[in-house]
């Protein structure tokens, strides 16, 4: 492990890795300022140039954006009240308020500090938890695996509340186009309707490039307008004031990192349950709760650690079972499988080199883009006064350059504007598409766990019940499944009982 | 939510199911190996669907089905204003993109790409001239420049090009 981290180091260290790493911290913060498009926006629009790049450098890229995006997300939440991403929504309760009583600069302080630590103590997690998950990957057989691809599905369309039903759909929407193809296990080509492009079935990277990135700018382009239409005149000083409150408000900093963690390794829940959970617990462990939502720093201090140090729990599921429990985790698996790294269980064991370069350039990547989020703070807050229609036709002409890019195939550019449109649709009527995209990725480890299942225990259906670690996944799986209808059970009973 | 929100999701539930039964009776199509998750995943969606549809109707087993099935909370980020958006708007933007990819296809990302900036730019998005010619030259010169120059891909020249 150590040899590892020094590795990762020297690579961090290096022109090539050290450019990588910057430019992921600057691409990050663009997008996690921009409100709506966010980290995993970014990630799909670079992917394609991960191609044929040595793995630790495009990891060095990755880590960038990801521990850059929710600083980024907090200056807009803090200065214009409009949260980068959902997850800064949570900032804006107390930090706007702050904004407004002149006290910006503490408020950014506050959150770039809270930010970082709170991101680096998620990757110190990670790491401690890394030799334990490296022997819990060793205990899991193909029913396991099976469980934990529906369980993972399950927990994500939990995720969406109201969208839970369609959640589920789309999760079967997902599913059904993960078979298109040729079937490694019958032999069989299903699906193709004839067309020789998709004998490989639906390639993963136009997918998530068109899900997000061209779905996302099809929005941006029909709301219109700036993204912002208040260029603030607030003044940014008191910065340092910010970064002190950090380490008077230790334990609401410790609390909101460790409710970040855990909920980050939940797959399906992520950063806007991890910022919004941390401000309620903030809240509860605070000297003067009656504050909050009027500009108390430790409202902003709170939800900032949560939502940095979800980074390093939510990379546990994926680096350990290659079950990915965000869209961005999705995507990211997508990376990956581009830079020829297999994602799934082996990857602790067999690549280690490659997740200890993840893990230096998100800390690394968590200190650079508070360093930049500190000195220019300003000037990236005015990245929201740019027309959309800017924006908007640059992303998808890159997008889909880089699409065509990684095969030199034209198939792949109308698949990435095909599922472009089928986002849209899937936004404007409810489903919702992260559900889809995560099927997408697990639909064939579920086919192949489950026929593995089968034909180890000679056809004998009930292995996926009798093994007590496959048995535990199905309770969850069913928990998940009735939890909607066990919440709305239990509000009508209330509400009969206040009745009463 | 309006009677006619109701239709519009109540028309997207049976969409998908009848996508769901084609995709059932395509797989049957195939071998027991192959068509036994597909067939599965299948029947799920369907049944999800038929309950999708039911939680649409404004009758007492519609509202209860809806209690059961959905929470408050709805987590996904959604553009402030997109959930009006116009029709025409809408087509609009699909249309700019679907003419960009046909123009893909027959002129490559080279020819392409200028004139798609530069006149969605211009025309969509009510840009000066000068504005929408600096946008498109620029994007296509730093597309060229990664793409090409830096990291030596070949673009798509279109099929009156060479293409194929």
């Amino acid at each position: 492990m150590l040899e590892s981290t020094l590795a990762a180091l020297q690579v961090m260290f290096t022109l090539s890795g050290a450019f990588f790493l910057f430019a992921g911290v600057v691409v990050g913060l663009i997008f996690g300022i921009v409100p709506g498009i966010g980290g995993t926006t970014a990630i799909a629009l670079l992917m394609p140039l991960t191609l044929g790049m040595d793995p630790r450098n495009a990891m060095m890229l990755m880590g960038g954006i990801m521990g850059a995006v929710s600083a980024g997300g907090s200056i807009t939440s803090i200065l214009i009240n409009t949260p980068g991403g959902a997850p800064n929504a949570a900032t804006c309760f107390d930090g706007y308020p702050m904004a407004q009583q002149g006290k910006a600069g503490a408020a950014i302080g506050a959150a770039a500090a809270a930010s970082t630590l709170g991101g680096l103590f998620g990757i110190i997690l990670l790491i401690a938890i890394i030799p334990v998950l490296k022997q819990v990957v060793l205990l899991f057989g193909p029913p396991e695996f099976f469980m934990l691809a529906l369980m993972g599905l399950a927990a994500v369309a939990l995720s969406t509340g109201g969208q839970f039903l369609r959640g589920l759909i789309a999760g079967g929407i997902g599913l059904m186009l993960s078979f298109v193809g040729y079937s490694g296990v019958s032999g069989t080509v299903r699906f193709t309707g004839g067309s020789e492009y998709l004998w490989d079935g639906i390639s993963l990277i136009p997918a998530l490039t068109g899900m997000f990135a061209i779905t996302e700018m099809i929005a941006l382009s029909i709301v219109g307008g700036t993204i912002s239409k208040d260029a603030t005149t607030t003044r940014v000083t008191g910065v340092m004031e910010g970064v002190w409150a950090c380490f008077k408000y230790w334990k609401t900093l410790l609390q909101g990192s460790a409710i970040g963690t855990v909920i980050g390794a939940i797959p399906g829940l992520g950063g806007t349950v991890a910022a919004f959970l941390s401000y309620t617990a903030a809240m509860q462990i605070s000297k003067s709760p009656e504050t909050f939502g009027r500009g108390n720093i430790e409202g902003v201090i709170g939800p900032e650690a949560a939502n940095n140090s979800k980074d390093g729990g939510s990379l546990i599921p994926t680096l350990a079972f290659g079950i990915p429990g965000s869209a961005e985790m999705a995507v990211f698996l997508g990376v990956l499988v581009l830079i020829g790294v297999e994602p799934g269980p082996m990857l602790l064991i067999q690549n280690e080199g490659v997740v200890f370069s993840l893990i230096i350039a998100l800390s690394a990547s968590c200190i650079i883009a508070t360093v930049i989020t500190l000195l220019v703070t300003r000037p990236l807050a005015m990245i929201t006064l740019v027309d959309v229609h800017i924006v908007a036709p640059a992303v998808i002409a890159v997008s889909l350059v880089g699409v065509y890019a990684l095969q030199n195939s034209f198939g792949d550019v109308v698949m990435a504007v095909l599922f472009g449109i089928l986002g849209y649709v899937m936004m404007r009527f409810g489903f919702p598409r992260i559900t889809l995209v995560i099927a997408l990725v697990l639909g064939e480890l579920a086919e192949r766990s489950y026929h593995q299942s089968l034909r180890m225990a000679d056809g004998d259906w009930t292995v996926f019940f009798t093994r007590t670690t496959s048995f535990v996944l199905l309770l969850l799986t069913v928990a998940c499944l009735l939890w909607p209808a066990v919440q709305t059970l239990r509000r009508r009973a209330g509400l009969s009982k206040r009745a009463v | 939510m309006t009677f006619a929100v109701r239709q519009r999701e109540f028309w997207a539930a049976i969409v998908v199911l009848a996508l769901s039964v084609g995709y059932l009776l395509w797989a049957k199509t195939y071998p027991p190996a192959a068509n036994a998750v597909p067939v599965l995943v299948a029947w799920a969606t369907i049944v999800l669907s038929i309950i999708d549809a039911v939680s649409q109707f404004e009758t007492p087993v519609g509202r209860w089905v809806r209690r059961l099935v959905t929470a408050e909370r709805i987590v996904e980020w959604k553009m402030q204003g997109d959930e009006d958006a116009p029709l025409t708007r809408i087509v609009l933007a699909v249309a700019w993109i679907s003419g960009y990819l046909v123009a893909l296809f027959l002129i490559g990302f080279i020819i392409a790409t200028p004139i798609y900036i530069f006149f969605y730019m211009l025309i969509h998005g009510g840009r000066s001239l000068r504005d929408s010619l600096l946008a498109a030259a620029g994007t296509t010169l730093a597309i060229w420049l990664i793409f090409v120059v830096l990291f030596r891909y070949p673009l798509y020249p279109g099929v009156l090009f060479g293409g194929y």
